[in-house]
Parts: structure tokens; sequence; C-alpha cells
């Protein structure tokens, strides 16, 4: 299957756009967590069918999947056990709308079923299996999340306001700043936007904010 | 076996009721639910289906009327619907009846009054 090549801003702004037709139907803003699985059941009208999927959906091939999108039954399924850890659910859940707002006239455009590097994506159907994460749809699936989890202009705000916080200088850029306070920063932004430390991590390396000899250090 | 479900999930949307608010409120799974929408599993039992009517704010029979007739006979024994059906009696009558007295909650004295009143019938032909 050829995945067409989308630029970063394409897909920010896919993620954005989602994100205000959210915020207008739902008649307001939202806060820095993004309730994305609100957007699925009541923008996009996905369920989300939280289970232990090779046991409770014995009729999909799932095999070691985390999540998958079944577009025929408009159903987003996350295995609740390799989604534990804080955060991941959502991000799951994130992860598989963006298959839906990204891929989904590429899936139905499939006649048959293809093996696709691991995974399983046939016409109505994306099984996301980690094993897979460095192709090309699944890499687009994970900035679409990232950027619905945490938009840039959020990000932004918050950094700015914890630095206030910390009593940092507005101006200082977080290269200056030391791993401890880079640590509170990313700590801050995972309770604040409901999101897990990877995230926050990949996300400030996606926005070109984090200093990127810090990253190691801090993915530990 | 599609029938029931796709008519559950498609009045569940239109009361804008989430698939895993609607398990909750049932005691049921989400994947359990799913698989019943998705039509890989069939009706459940008599009283969950009596719940979902309810969360619908539908009558229930508009989803027992879904039920396939073999599956709501399942636990009648076959002499008793093979006999109603000699008399000419359609099959789905004979659940119907038992939903109704089940729903009713009858008493002892009033289980009598109605093998009375059914007793009456029958020697009045």
């Amino acid at each position: 299957m050829n995945v067409p090549y989308l630029r970063e801003s394409e897909i920010e702004n896919a993620a954005l756009n989602l994100l205000h037709r959210y915020e207008t139907s739902a008649g307001g803003t939202t806060g820095f967590a993004i309730n994305v699985e609100d957007i699925a059941e009541h923008e996009l009208e996905l369920d989300i069918v939280p289970a232990d999927l090779e046991k409770d959906i014995p009729e999909i091939d799932f095999g070691d999947a985390i999540g998958a999108l079944q577009l025929s039954d408009m159903t987003i399924y996350v295995d609740e056990e390799k989604n534990m850890v804080p955060g991941r659910f959502r991000f799951t859940v994130a992860h598989e709308i963006a298959h839906y707002e990204l891929h989904r006239m590429l899936l139905q455009s499939i006649n048959n079923q293809t093996d696709f590097f691991n995974s399983v994506v046939s016409k109505d159907k994306i099984v996301c299996r980690s094993s897979q994460q460095n192709t090309r749809i699944e890499w687009q699936a994970n900035r679409f999340a990232g950027a619905l989890l945490m938009p840039e202009r959020s990000i932004i705000m918050k950094i700015g306001d914890i630095k206030s916080r910390l009593g940092l200088n507005q101006n200082d850029a977080l290269d200056n700043l030391s791993l401890i306070e880079l640590n509170r920063i990313a700590n801050i932004i995972m309770h604040d936007f409901n999101v897990s430390h990877q995230a926050v991590i990949i996300r400030l390396n996606e926005l070109r904010i984090l200093p990127r000899m810090e990253q190691r250090v801090l993915w530990s | 076996m599609g029938c029931f479900g796709e008519r559950l999930k498609k009045l569940r949307k239109e009361k804008d009721i989430s698939l895993r608010q609607m398990a909750k409120i049932l005691g049921i799974t989400p994947p359990y639910l799913s698989r019943i929408e998705n039509g890989h599993e069939h009706p459940p039992k008599a009283e969950h289906i009596s719940k979902m009517a309810e969360i619908l704010g539908i009558d229930e029979s508009v989803l027992f009327e879904l039920v396939p007739t073999d599956l709501k006979n399942k636990r009648i024994p076959d002499e008793i619907v093979e006999g109603y059906q000699k008399d000419g009696v359609s099959k789905k009558k004979v659940p119907e009846f038992f939903r109704s007295v089940k729903k009713a909650k009858l008493t002892e004295e009033e289980w009598d009054e109605l093998i009375e009143e059914v007793k009456k019938k029958g020697s009045k032909k």
C-alpha cells in the first residue's frame, strides 16, 4: 500500500482542525488535557472498546496489537493491558483517531487485504502493533496523536506558565535550563496534559523545544 | 444475528449514548456489547434487553421483536411451544406471555387467580 507523504505542518493542521471542529460543537474551548475519548465518541461517532483484544474479540485477528481501527464497525479497539501506563490509553485513542482522520479514504481504496510490515491493513481496518512504529502510516498517526493531545500553542503557553511558576526568565531557552528544571517541566506537562512522560519528550522534540543533548537523559 | 445489534447500535447512537456508558449501566463489558451490536454475539438475556429499552426510552417490544424466535423459545420446553403452534398461536406469543408474567411480579395468590382465569377460558371451549 502506498501511503502518501504528508508534511509535518499538514499533520499538525489536520489535528488542529479536528480540535476546532470539536470545540465548535462542544461550545467552548477545551482545557490542557484534551478529551480525546469524547472527540472519538461524540464528535466522530466512533465507539471505544477497551478489551483483551485476543480473548474478547476473537473474530478479528489482532495478534499482539496495541490498538486498532475497524471502519466497518466505526470502532476503536484498545488493548487494556498494553495501555496501562498513565496517559497511554489516551494516546492510543488519539492514534486511532489519526488513522480515521488521515487514512480512512486510503484504507477504503484498498481492494484486498495486504500484509504491511507485520501489520494488517485491509479495506476496513488497521491493526497497530509496536513493531511497526517506524512505518510511514504509523509515524503519521503518532505525529497527529501528539499534536491532538499537545497542541503547539498550548505547550508554549504551558511552558511560559511553568517558567513563571519556577521563577525562571521567560526569555530563557530550554537549552539554558538544568536537567532537574527540564525534568520538572516535562513532569508538569505530563500531569496537566494527562499524557505519558515518553509522549511529552517526543512532542517537545517534534516541536524542537527540547535541547537534543538532554533528550537521552530525560528519556531514562 | 445482525438485525438486533444493528438496530440497538443505531438507537444508541441516536440517543448519543456511548458504548462504554451503555455497557456500564447494563453491567456488561464493552467488548460483549460491541460483539452484540456488530452481530458476532446473540442478543443478551431478556432482563438486559428490557434494561436496554429502558435506557433508550423505547418500548421493549421494539427490541424483543428482533430477537430470533428460536432464541426466544430456547428455555421453553419444545412440547409447550409445539402445542401452542398446533392451536394456531404464533411462536412469539409464548415468550411474550412469560416475559409479561415475569415483569408483573405476581404474588402466589395472583398466580392462582391467573391459573383459574385460564382454566375458565379452557372450560368454555
